[in-house]
């Protein structure tokens, strides 16, 4: 297991060197250009061509390529050009917003996607299954940042339910232990503050995790169909055992199988819809940021937050194969 | 709750334990008219009986089964009929009252063991689950009774094992799990589905003692459904035999199982009985044996397809047969018919040569870098001569290396060492051009026909896509007109895909393939393993025919000792990666020399009660071990029920001649021939009075 883990990080290595000489080239082959995004519009020729001098930019591109690795190699990622703060440090200043979101978006997905998909499977081929099956297509289908949009147009312009945006209404004096609001709301027992702060995840928890949760639905669905017909679920029916244990022992704990290896495919799909939903709601996580330096072709930003984003997905899926090589015992991790 | 009509007739016995009266079970789907699996069915099992139910795959027999058990899909199967369990009908309960009778007064066994336990559910749960859904005990209690349970069925070390997950098993241990999970209960009835039919023969030898051992102890009656009249006839006081979803023949098994001495009449080439439909005429009077008129030659033909394979292995005394003519007597091919291309001078002129013949394969641990943990010895060793025009047969269980010597044999493995030469060219020095000139001349028959057809491939494009690979030059027309011909298929099938054909079929059509390009060598691995018996004699026939016409030669792999004799020259029996015995057909299976050998053919039930139950049988114990860490010295020494100190233990034997070309691997063949060696009486050996 131990072998597993190292082997799969060294692996890690050539994929993020790949990918840094690839966003290289793509960030430099998007149009405009950082030093004129940083002056305005109105700046001279002159002015401009002194912060790309300043920035390095009127060197070659090799050149630039090399000058790119060192700060890499130093660990910080170098600065952001627009605030001039290392882009490692905004990266974790950043991170927690977007885990919060991110777990309740996947807590969302599976508390709703599972029972649903295996009420659909039960009831196959009748009205609550073809419910699903197209209700869900509608959900895997439909853009993140539509979802959001119309979200927050509903329940927050027109109803007034819920915050328009933001993490925490700024006029709550809160302490910040962890980063993660709702859980220093609860820690220093300023319910408030956490309540405030759970409110305004609400919509872009929902609206980031309904596209995971249609998809988690969806395999459920199909795996829970596929068990239903195993040889084994026909033994435990023999035995005279209640429905009940049927179901959770028998068909769910091996239909969760394939749900399980889906979760690390959908924190890609999370991450990626983070950057829409936290723009919508103004909600200052890592998507927020980067979103921002890509208007302003903040380079060392977005590169850097990309590769960080790309470890922690490959992270996240390293341990969503140690988890099934632990849940399934005919799994030996190699 | 006696019924009138009946009541009568069950005479003045006790009362029966189940009374299945008319069951009928119509499976519906949308836009496909109605299929009746299984028809006015009834039979009746008395307390402590043993019934068996026996019919070929498609005659309803499991399906009745899961209709007592309710466990047909809720939707779909309509079932008609009562099944009176101690009284009360079982199709009559809710879900609710037939759980509390699933599992504690009715119990099954199922067929496949590899895929009837949760593969993520640890034994012990899976067996102290039923003990504690049917009674009031702690879970330390349900865990003891498990282990007892364990033990009963077997299975050695049952502390630990109660802790292992399936995968963990092998598949005759895990079908003990089975048994021991149906019997936790102590049920009433036990209905067993074809259980040992997955397994290899000398696991179901062992099996099948475990049940018959278990079944009597706990006084349980049994419902033995099963394809094989000779697990019947060795278990049962009672056989109902299916056919087309209805019983056509019951019998006490007081009598051997024999066919009237009435000619067979055969089903034509190719062609499968239909199963039962809705459309039927009126129900016959009389529930017990459905249509008397037709059904006899029906009947007949079932039982003799039934009976016949597994008779013919075992040996008569004298040449007399009191058990009615073998099938090859009544086959138009049988072997003394065939060229005779062996004999020029007297040596026959080998085709196929193989020489040391090993295929080893790496097994990676599974740890840090994945370091080389051992070898998987698939192939350890074996010398083969085939002679152009002659069949040889390979026979051996699951894991014994049959196949992969077939494979390499191709160049479809990877040979570790030795040589493989084929009309003087040594395939092994093959690459590239030269190579694929070569695999023209050698091709397979694969084992299941529908897994190697591309089902989206006309039967016209899967015929001649050898013909395209290997660039040669054809007129489709023709060519596939010829081929269908060759293997008994009309021209009109050309335009049709896998799908359209039934499994004896396809089989013909996996057979036209290999024809395609006019081999001379065809390796045919498991032909007909996939098939029903009836069907499995007209696909062996054809291979013959064709060996006629054509003078191909075969390598015909198979786990079937029956399958294997019915078509070769010559039999190599495989253990554990090497030959144990090769010999001339006839004369492997009239003497039988390897102790080894002989396990296998005496784990073979014979459909004859009264010979089965009165001959000695060997069982062999345990598994065999795993090929990565093979038994040093004979590899055999670890089951062998001959086994002499040290010498087995240290030397591996080799081949030895012992006239008429009867080679044997055993240190002991010649003194376990002349009786000086006898079986060790110890649990090796099990006497069956």
């Amino acid at each position: 297991m131990l072998g597993f883990v190292v082997r799969r990080l060294l692996q890690l290595v050539p994929v993020l060197f790949g990918l840094s000489v690839l966003l290289f080239i793509w960030v430099r082959a998007l149009p405009g250009d950082p030093a004129r995004a940083l002056l305005g519009r109105h700046a001279t020729p002159e002015a401009v061509a002194d912060v790309r001098a300043r920035l390095g930019l009127d060197k070659s591109l090799p050149e630039q390529y090399v000058a790119h690795l060192k700060p890499l190699f130093s660990g910080d990622f170098g600065r952001s050009i627009s605030d001039g703060r290392p882009v490692l440090e905004s990266f974790f200043d950043k991170l927690p917003a977007t885990l919060q979101l991110g777990a309740a978006a996947l807590l969302i997905a599976v508390v709703v996607g599972i029972p649903l998909g295996y009420l659909a499977a039960r009831h196959q081929g009748r009205w609550p299954d073809t419910l699903l099956v197209s209700g869900s297509l509608l959900g895997v289908v439909t853009p993140v940042f539509f979802v959001a949009i119309l979200l927050r147009l509903v329940f927050a312009d027109w109803l007034h339910w819920l915050p328009t945006g933001g993490q925490q209404d700024p006029r709550i004096d809160a302490t910040h232990v962890t980063d993660f609001y709702v859980l220093d709301g609860i820690l220093t027992r300023e319910w408030d503050a956490a309540w405030d702060a759970f409110v305004h995840l609400i919509l872009p928890a929902i609206a980031l995790g309904t596209m995971a949760m249609a998809y988690i639905a969806r395999i459920t669905r199909a795996s829970v169909i596929e068990v239903l017909g195993e040889d084994y679920v026909r033994t435990a029916r023999s035995k005279g055992l209640s429905v009940m244990t049927v179901s959770r022992r028998h068909v769910l704990r091996n239909a969760l199988l394939a749900v399980v290896t889906t979760v690390g495919l959908m924190a890609g799909m999370l991450l990626s819809g983070a950057v829409l939903t936290e723009t919508v709601f103004n909600f200052t996580g890592i998507g927020h940021y980067l979103f921002e330096a890509i208007s302003t072709r903040d380079y060392p930003v977005i590169e850097g937050f990309v590769l960080l984003i790309a470890v922690f997905y490959s992270l996240i899926n390293l341990a969503v194969d140690v988890a099934y090589g632990v849940i399934d015992p005919r799994v030996r991790l190699s | 709750m006696t019924r009138p009509t009946e009541a009568a007739s069950a005479g003045d016995g006790p009362a029966p334990l189940l009374d299945v009266d008319r069951l009928s079970v119509t499976f519906s789907r949308k836009e496909e008219p109605p299929v009746r699996a299984v028809d006015e069915v009834s039979f009746r099992i008395l307390p402590g009986q043993h019934v068996g139910l026996v019919g070929e795959s498609g005659s309803g027999k499991s399906v009745t089964s899961l209709a007592v058990m309710g466990l047909l899909p809720r939707r779909g199967a309509h079932v008609d009929g009562t099944a009176r369990f101690q009284g009360s009908d079982v199709l009559a309960m809710s879900p609710r009252e037939r759980s509390r009778l699933s599992g504690r007064a009715i119990a099954m066994v199922f067929q496949d063991p590899m895929t009837s336990l949760n593969p993520v559910v640890p034994i012990g749960l899976q067996i102290t689950e039923v003990i504690r859904r049917h009674f009031d005990v702690s879970k330390a209690e349900a865990r003891d009774r498990a282990g007892d349970l364990l033990a009963k069925v077997g299975i050695p070390d049952p502390a630990r094992r109660l802790k292992e997950y399936p995968h963990q098993l092998s598949g005759g241990l895990r079908q003990r799990v089975l048994i021991a999970i149906a019997l936790a209960c102590e049920p009433r009835l036990l209905i067993a589905d074809e259980p040992t039919t997955a397994l290899d023969v000398t696991i179901q030898a062992q099996v099948l003692e475990v049940l018959k051992e278990l079944v009597s102890e706990t006084g349980a009656a049994l419902l033995m459904i099963t394809h094989d009249l000779g697990v019947v006839a060795g278990l049962c006081d009672e056989v109902n035999i299916m056919y087309s979803g209805r019983i056509v023949e019951k019998a006490p098994l007081c009598r051997p199982l024999r066919p009237a001495a009435a000619p067979v009449q055969r089903r034509a080439p190719g062609e499968r009985s239909p199963t039962g439909r809705a459309a039927r005429g009126p129900a016959a009077p009389d529930p017990g044996i459905a249509h008397p008129g037709p059904a006899v030659d029906r009947r007949l033909r079932v039982l003799t397809e039934m009976c016949e394979p597994n008779r013919r292995l075992h040996h008569q005394p004298a040449g007399t047969d009191p058990r009615g003519p073998s099938r090859r007597a009544l086959l138009p091919s049988a072997r003394c018919r065939r060229g005779e291309p062996e004999s020029e001078g007297g040596r026959p002129v080998n085709l196929l040569h193989v020489r040391n013949l090993k295929v080893h394969y790496p097994v990676r641990e599974a740890s840090l870098f994945g370091r080389r943990a051992g070898t998987v010895k698939a192939v350890d060793g074996v010398d083969l001569d085939i002679p152009e025009g002659h069949t040889l047969g390979l026979v051996g269980e699951s894991g014994c290396g049959k196949s992969t010597l077939g494979k390499a044999i191709l160049r479809l493995a990877p040979v570790t060492e030795g040589s493989v030469t084929f009309d003087g060219t040594d395939v092994g020095g093959l690459t590239g051009e030269s190579l694929r000139r070569m695999r023209q001349r050698m091709q397979m028959v694969f084992q299941d026909p529908l897994a190697s057809l591309n089902p989206r491939h006309s039967v016209a494009r899967l015929l001649t896509e050898p013909l395209r690979a290997h660039g040669v030059e054809f007129d489709a027309t023709t060519k596939v007109r010829e081929l269908l011909d060759q293997v008994g298929l009309p021209t009109s099938a050309a335009r049709k895909y896998p799908y359209e054909f039934s499994g004896g079929q396809r089989q013909r059509l996996g057979i036209a393939r290999a024809l395609a390009l006019h081999p001379r060598l065809i390796v045919a691995d498991e032909p007909v393993s996939a098939l029903d018996v009836s069907i499995q004699a007209q696909i062996l026939n054809l291979l013959e025919e064709l060996q006629r016409e054509h003078g191909f030669t075969y390598l015909v792999i198979a786990h079937d000792l029956a399958v294997v004799r019915h078509v070769s020259h010559e039999v190599a029996v495989m253990y554990l990666g090497g030959v144990v015995e090769q010999a001339e057909s006839e004369t492997l299976y009239r003497q039988p020399r390897h102790p080894y050998t002989k396990a296998l053919m005496s784990a073979v039930p014979i459909p004859d009660p009264v010979v089965e139950r009165a001959r000695e049988r060997i069982v062999l114990l345990g598994d065999p071990p795993s090929p990565v860490a093979p038994p040093s010295g004979c590899r055999f020494h670890t089951r062998c029920a001959f086994r002499q100190t040290t010498r087995c233990h240290d030397q591996r034997p080799v081949l030895r001649d012992m006239g008429d070309g009867h080679r044997v691997a055993c240190h002991w063949a010649d003194a376990i021939a002349a009786g000086t060696i006898t079986a060790a009486p110890g649990p090796a050996t099990v006497g069956v009075p």
